[in-house]
């Protein structure tokens, strides 16, 4: 008798078609992380739970199976699925790609998902984006064992005076030039209201998370470029108007 | 006992299809080879002529034999108003309920990083060339309402925003005929989100 779970809460990290009416699924799960599942007859013009089986939505499930591929049922809506708007739709595309990236298959992760939880709940509300993207890199950092430390390489406090690089495996060290130390004491607090802090956190998560992404871009950050990429053009060609 | 190399070959052949395992392949290949010889030369020359032929539309990148589709050519569509969907079925289901007289784009896909498939996959500066060539009003986006059909348009409404163009979404709603009891959470949301004033 195959082994099954109950009840698990789910998010729906990527889904897709599998022959007629079924779908390959990956999810994040509460307490066993990442899983890839079949839910069966779910493409079904009739099935309930075609509108469930997305991202973003809430979901409590069940599965047996004792190989990678686990058959997913009694799939059920655990709250409401979130109206989000395009800059945070593209937030989540980032999110899950990360997590499809870096996370190894059926790896507890609670806190993560947890995190991811907050994230989605907080990506309604436009000014939190940043912060609460930044936070769940941090976290999935720390859960993938790599976790931002805020002290320098010897293990002393950050001075506020002082220019600091990051190296993914032995921290901060102090450099001419580099992340300011006031603002690195700021994201340790969290306090993310100077928009050159939130530049600074960017530009660390994209240090932290370059070694363990690898070669491979991630592609949703192309997504983030279409206005900023348009602003620039209009910018630019403003004098031959 | 095995089939002969070649009919072990063609049922191999058939299994591309999507939906075909083993057996139906099996099925298939035994039902043209005893009882259908006609149907299954006609179905090996037009698969090889389609093939052969058979590529995206210069304008709208739907499948077509040839450089220009006949929606395209048609003088009587309107080019000042375009329709972007994700595949060529969606064009067809677009067109098969009537009611739209302009042209298309089919991006062939939706934005999906975790497939690989970013902005160049879909063609989009394509779609941006045509909606400045063609001197175009209103771009419609008709793609999925799925997280990735959204981020798509989102992401085409940003593409578009310097142009002097109106970008408009469907609109999501309760299915015609449906049943408010048996319609899904997400859907009833919406629809009260997008209400719409009762006309007189």
């Amino acid at each position: 008798m195959a082994a099954s779970v109950h009840c698990q809460p789910a998010y729906v990290l990527h889904s897709r078609p599998y022959k007629e009416t079924s779908a390959l699924v990956s999810l994040l799960t509460l307490d066993y992380g990442r899983i890839d599942g079949v839910a069966r007859g779910v493409r079904q013009k009739k099935s309930r739970n075609r509108a469930l089986l997305q991202p973003l939505q809430p979901l409590q499930l069940s599965w047996r199976g004792d190989a990678s591929l686990k058959t997913l049922f009694d799939i059920e809506p655990c709250g409401q699925l979130p109206l989000l708007g395009g800059r945070a739709l593209s937030c989540v595309l980032y999110a899950n790609e990360l997590l499809n990236r870096l996370l190894l298959p059926q790896e507890a992760v609670p806190e993560l998902f947890r995190e991811y939880a907050l994230l989605i709940a907080q990506l309604q509300q436009p000014d939190q984006l940043e912060p609460s993207l930044r936070c769940f890199e941090w976290q999935l950092l720390e859960t993938l064992g790599y976790p931002l430390i805020f002290a320098d390489h010897k293990g002393g406090a950050l001075q506020p005076d002082q220019n600091y690089s990051y190296h993914w495996q032995s921290g901060f060290h102090p450099v001419q030039n580099g992340f300011k130390g006031d603002q690195l004491l700021a994201l340790q607090e969290q306090n993310w209201s100077e928009p050159e802090v939130l530049k600074a956190a960017k530009k660390l998560s994209r240090i932290a998370l370059q070694p363990l992404l690898g070669d491979k871009p991630l592609l949703s950050r192309q997504l983030f470029q279409a206005g900023s990429a348009n602003k620039a053009d209009s910018v630019e060609s403003k004098p031959n108007l | 006992m095995a089939f002969s190399p070649l009919v072990e070959e063609l049922i191999t052949a058939l299994r591309c299809l999507p939906g075909v395992g083993p057996k139906s392949a099996q099925r298939m290949a035994l039902h043209l080879l005893e009882r259908e010889r006609e149907g299954g030369f006609r179905l090996a020359e037009t698969l090889e002529r389609s093939l052969e032929h058979v590529g995206q539309c210069q304008e709208c990148r739907t499948l077509t034999e040839e450089p220009v589709c006949g929606l395209c050519r048609s003088e009587r569509r309107d080019a000042s108003l375009l329709c972007v969907v994700e595949t060529p079925a969606d064009q067809i289901a677009m067109e098969q309920a009537g009611g739209f007289s302009g042209r298309y784009f089919v991006l062939t896909g939706h934005l999906s990083p975790i497939d690989g498939i970013g902005p160049d996959a879909l063609g989009l500066d394509q779609l941006e060339e045509k909606v400045r060539r063609d001197q175009v009003q209103e771009v419609i986006l008709a793609t999925n309402p799925t997280v990735e059909g959204e981020a798509t348009a989102h992401y085409i409404s940003e593409m578009l925003q310097h142009l002097p163009v109106t970008v408009t979404r469907l609109a999501h709603g309760i299915p015609v005929g449906g049943e408010l009891e048996y319609i899904d959470g997400g859907t009833l949301s919406r629809a009260m989100a997008g209400r719409l004033p009762m006309a007189k």
